[in-house]
């Protein structure tokens, strides 16, 4: 089937008629964003659903301003098509008329249109035709909003779908139920027939009710595997969710209770600098303020020392001089007591006589006054005179007085001895002093640190929270419900495990009683309903295993044409292959489909790989329907290749080219604004697209970014 | 044609070339040569291709009626 024409007319910003011809092969439109691109996708996707529609919203803006009262005009999205050597036509609308300044909106109607070769028209019902045209079931691998629909496969109906469109499967089911019924009757008629002879009849029974046993007992095991498969898938799918967000909320669970640590150890250091700052109390508590009492003490013990010598040294002086006179008194008192005079010394009275006659006596000569014998004269008499006088006593008032009697200097000796044992404790409060000047100081910068590794640590949390699609308090949860599904998971597993067990045992001792009642039946029964029933099994066995084989074939043919698209779509980088797992789901199988090493192992590709994964699963799923069906379907993509690279996106084109008949595909990403200009254009790149047919979709100018009414899309083809 | 189609799947089952001992020529290639086959598993998984694909496909019970009378007959 070839789209030929899509005509829209009054739908949303599609102002009047706007007709869209597109040919076979690689269709682009190409439109920035809110110029009509979704709208398009949207006006087929109305034409192909029966859903309750809310016409208002649908009619053009722009044509209901435009309309005064009395006019009508038509909603209306036609699609032509040629198909199977027809052309054929459906188109979808309601009327719009306006009375008193109040729209009217008439009833949907769907008409279908046959044109034969030879230019024969008829009217055809609408929905059997559009059904015929593009049926439902392959539009939901044909038609895609955006990345986020590609995966197919997420809907696990779809592969049944696809099995039931494109494989012998569903229709092998048919025979395997037919089969099945017949051996069954054939089972009950060798029964019937067994029953008849009475010789083994209580042995027959017994044999018959335990088959009937073992069979409800495997009926209900298998019930029992069936809802533990369903529910593993459950559990995968939810870890399979989880684990895109467990990675960021372990990490986040490590931050916290870092965040949480760090937090702690600020807090204490902050406690124990605030403490150990207390500097003024440390003054008086602990002492610190005589932390400079060593000079001090120094120049004290200095003086000290300075004035004991002195001390010692005067009191020697002292001392000496008490000697001293105490001798001469000593001496004098002997003298005067018991020495005479020597001779020819004159005495005072003498003395005295000769300075006033101013001669000398002694030696007869005269001194004169003022001379020098006249001077020593007087000098001796003196001298005579001093020598004369009585020394005082301790005991007279005269006596000098004792010195140091108040001995101060011994007390600051004393007290400088005292303050010398203080010293080293004195010593020890700089040591503490500096020592608690350190700590502190590393403390501070301990405290540096944790505040910077916290704010680090705040900001790679707020990053891991930012790069997840959920909250921080989500995120918790996803780690706590992802432990609890990996642990149900692990439950589960071995309920299976076991219950598989228990099912192979039942099925042997099914199989043994079956034998014994074979062997009865082969001794009772008649030859020809064995060999109807044993015929009959055999052929319910081929039938199961054809239907079981053509399964597998079909998923095999699709991996493999999905892997060679997907390679063309990679060439040039790693790519990885596609592998389809089947996974039990109850008595059905549910696809799962991954990207894995040559080895098997499985990746998690990324965006542009996993897009192009779905999307070559698309183009395989296409080229399966052309050999099914004998004719191709297009391909509608709004946005598909919004994560690609230039490299990507071209060979996306080349694959969509070469493995579609024809595709439509709306994108955004060739359209910019030239900035000298501030005109819209296109791309130079988008020349060297190697497609059939180009349009270029934009508002016709000017209009009003809030004015509904002044929006209409144009269509330019390029 | 479909009928054909379905039945070389049938045909083809490892199970039944074993059992039966079905050689490559011995292989009908029609569902209509088929329902000539002296082979009677053969002859009635024809049989079954024939009635299953006709538009108005006979019930289950039907068509057990029919594929036991010539089994019973000739499953010998």
């Amino acid at each position: 089937m070839i789209i030929e024409e899509i005509e829209i007319k009054n739908y949303q910003c599609y102002f009047g008629s706007k007709v869209f011809k597109f040919s076979k092969g690689l269709n682009i439109i190409l439109g920035k964003n809110g110029d009509g691109k979704t709208k398009f996708y949207e006006a087929i996707d109305w034409l192909f659903s029966d859903g309750i529609e809310d016409k208002e919203s649908l009619f053009s803006s722009k044509a209901a301003f435009n309309m005064s009262n009395g006019d009508s005009e038509k909603v209306m999205v036609r699609m032509t098509v040629a198909q199977d050597g027809e052309k054929r036509t459906i188109r979808k609308h309601f009327l719009v008329t306006k009375e008193n300044d109040e729209l009217d909106f008439g009833n949907t109607k769907l008409e279908g249109i046959e044109e034969t070769s030879s230019g024969e028209r008829s009217l055809v019902d609408g929905s059997r035709l559009r059904d015929l045209i593009f049926d439902s079931r392959i539009r939901q691998y044909s038609m895609f909003k955006g990345e986020s629909e590609l995966n197919v496969f997420d809907n696990k109906d779809a592969l049944n779908n696809l099995i039931d469109l494109f494989s012998e499967t569903k229709h092998l089911d048919i025979y395997v139920d037919c089969v099945s019924e017949m051996y069954n009757k054939a089972d009950r008629a060798v029964t019937a027939d067994a029953k008849k002879n009475k010789s083994n009849e209580k042995k027959y029974s017994i044999l018959e009710a335990e088959i009937n046993k073992l069979k409800i007992d495997e009926s209900q095991l298998k019930l029992q595997i069936s809802n533990i498969q369903k529910e593993l898938t459950k559990l995968e799918e939810n870890i399979d969710q989880a684990s895109s967000l467990v990675d960021n909320a372990e990490k986040l669970e490590t931050y916290n209770k870092r965040i949480s640590k760090r937090e702690d150890k600020i807090r204490d250091l902050r406690a124990r600098i605030a403490a150990l700052e207390s500097y003024t109390t440390n003054l008086y508590d602990e002492n610190w303020f005589l932390v400079f009492f060593e000079p001090i003490y120094n120049e004290f013990k200095k003086k000290a020392i300075s004035f004991s010598k002195d001390r010692r040294r005067l009191m020697a002086e002292y001392n000496q001089e008490i000697g001293r006179k105490k001798g001469e008194e000593e001496a004098k008192k002997k003298i005067m007591e018991s020495i005479p005079l020597p001779i020819g010394t004159p005495s005072q009275a003498h003395m005295e006589e000769m300075l006033d006659e101013e001669l000398c006596k002694v030696c007869n000569r005269p001194a004169e006054k003022d001379s020098e014998a006249y001077q020593y004269m007087y000098q001796r008499l003196q001298e005579f005179i001093e020598s004369q006088k009585v020394t005082k006593t301790e005991d007279d008032d005269d006596k000098p007085k004792k010195l140091f009697q108040y001995n101060y200097t011994t007390k600051l000796t004393a007290i400088s001895d005292i303050h010398e044992q203080y010293l080293h404790g004195i010593r020890q409060i700089d040591i503490d002093i500096k020592d608690t000047f350190d700590f502190v100081e590393n403390r501070k910068k301990d405290l540096e640190e944790q505040e910077k590794e916290l704010s680090n640590e705040y900001e790679e949390r707020s990053k891991i929270v930012s790069s997840s699609s959920v909250e921080a308090s989500s995120l918790t949860n996803i780690l706590k419900n992802y432990n609890g599904f990996q642990k149900n998971k692990a439950e589960n597993k071995d309920d299976l495990v076991r219950y598989e067990f228990d099912l192979k045992i039942i099925r042997q001792n099914l199989n043994t009683k079956q034998g014994e009642k074979d062997a009865l039946d082969n001794i009772q029964v008649d030859k020809f309903l064995l060999n109807t029933k044993e015929i009959l099994g055999d052929i319910l066995k081929v039938t199961e295993q054809t239907r079981s084989k053509e399964f597998n074939d079909f998923i095999d043919k699709l991996e493999a044409i999905s892997n060679e698209i997907f390679k063309k779509t990679n060439k040039g980088s790693f790519t990885g292959l596609i592998k389809f797992y089947k996974i039990p789901y109850g008595d059905e199988i549910k696809l799962d489909i991954r990207l894995v090493e040559s080895s098997g192992k499985k990746f998690e590709g990324n965006s542009a790989q996993v897009t192009l994964l779905h999307i070559s699963v698309l183009l395989a799923i296409s080229e399966l329907v052309k050999e099914a069906d004998d004719q191709s379907y297009p391909m509608i993509m709004d946005a598909p290749v919004s994560n690609f690279d230039e490299m990507h996106s071209k060979l996306f084109f080349e694959a969509m080219k070469s493995s579609v008949d024809q595709s439509i595909l709306l994108l955004k990403d060739y359209v910019i604004r030239n900035e000298s200009t501030d005109q819209l254009e296109i791309k130079k790149e988008f020349d060297e697209i190697k497609k059939d047919k180009a349009f270029w979709i934009r508002l016709d100018e000017p209009y009003e970014n809030e004015l509904l009414h002044t929006i209409d899309t144009q269509i330019i083809e390029l | 044609m479909k009928k054909d189609k379905i039945l070389q799947k049938l045909l083809n089952n490892e199970f039944l070339i074993e059992k039966y001992q079905i050689k490559e020529n011995e292989k009908p290639k029609t569902y209509y040569e088929a329902l000539k086959s002296d082979v009677v598993i053969i002859k009635t998984l024809a049989i079954l291709v024939d009635e299953l694909e006709k538009s108005d496909r006979p019930s289950n019970s039907a068509m057990y009626e029919k594929i036991k009378q010539f089994l019973n007959v000739n499953a010998l």
